[in-house]
């Protein structure tokens, strides 16, 4: 037993040397793991910080926007009712361009998390 | 970061294969996997992130297989998927520890959720194929045997840690590193498993008499 005590961390650095030693020929494998890559991204890679602060930044510039473009007049009020009178005025084509923008925006961002 | 031309690469990479492993120097190892993270990361470099892969699937495959039991197949997946997480995340290695090293973890971590995945118990002999069979090698052999039998009445944890101590060659610090454990239960992990290891060779010896 105190033989054993002894020689275990022996036996176990002798056997760990071997296995070290014992060589794995590639045989293809690092052909197959670079196969087997993803494909680099097309495009420029931009920071998530940057996506994050894209739609924020995006709906400050359409709050502005709209703010100039009402003049003191209840912006989306206004816009509820030529829609609900099916009228097409320069406040409603202003909240389809906001609306689009932000939707790019966002399918932009799902696009490259993918 | 001085860039390192890819012919300067060249030739370090060509006079270390000319080298015989004994005579592989530590440090020239890892230069040479510096410059080759180099270029993976800033380059996207896939020539040469396939000679990181051929430097080091020897050792890592040698070691996933340890890991898993023998089962060749499922280690070469295992291998395979750790080198592409390596890729991915090659951005976040920031050589705190050796590439060598990185990729243990990976490779551990990937075992890991294999096996959370297939609910399996690592080391249970009763869901785990049997090992392929090895080729008798020697006096050693018999030695050997008795050695993976007396690492079957190991737990997981001590397992792990014996095989990234001695059979991975890491420090107690990089073993906590690489198993995301504290160094003190990489200790004590090992401390058990040697006791456990030296009463089941005891056991064996004395049947032999």
């Amino acid at each position: 037993m105190n033989m054993i005590r002894d020689s275990l961390d022996e036996m176990l650095k002798a056997d760990a040397q071997m296995h070290r030693d014992q060589y794995i020929d590639d045989a293809g494998f690092t052909l197959r793991t670079i196969d087997a890559l993803p494909a680099p991204r097309a495009g420029r890679h931009v920071s998530r910080a940057v996506r994050i602060g894209m739609p924020f930044g995006l709906a400050l510039l359409a709050t502005l926007f709209v703010t100039f473009f009402a003049g003191g007049k209840n912006f989306f009020i206004d816009v509820t009712m030529d829609l609900a009178t099916e009228t097409v005025t320069r406040d409603v084509v202003a909240l389809a361009l906001i609306g689009a923008a932000l939707f790019v925006v966002v399918l932009a961002n799902m696009v490259n998390d993918k | 970061m001085t860039p390192i031309s890819a012919n300067t690469l060249s030739a370090l990479t060509a006079s270390n294969a000319s080298a015989t492993p004994v005579s592989k120097s530590v440090a020239s190892e890892a230069i040479i996997d510096r410059a080759l993270i180099t270029r993976v990361k800033f380059n996207d470099d896939r020539n040469a992130f396939a000679e990181l892969v051929r430097r080091h699937q020897s050792l890592l495959r040698a070691s996933i297989r340890k890991m898993t039991n023998g089962q060749i197949e499922l280690s070469d997946d295992v291998a395979q998927e750790t080198f592409i997480l390596a890729w991915k995340n090659i951005k976040q290695f920031r050589h705190e520890a050796r590439f060598s090293t990185w990729l243990y973890r990976i490779a551990f971590n990937v075992w890991q959720s294999e096996v959370r995945k297939k609910h399996e118990v690592l080391l249970d002999s009763e869901t785990m194929p049997e090992p392929e069979p090895v080729p008798p090698e020697s006096a050693h052999t018999s030695t050997k045997h008795d050695l993976d039998r007396a690492m079957e009445v190991l737990n997981d944890a001590e397992r792990s840690a014996i095989l990234q101590c001695y059979y991975n060659d890491l420090s107690h610090d990089e073993a906590a590193y690489v198993l995301g454990i504290p160094l003190g239960t990489v200790k004590t992990n090992i401390l058990k498993a040697k006791e456990k290891m030296r009463a089941k060779l005891g056991a064996y010896e004395e049947q032999k008499q």
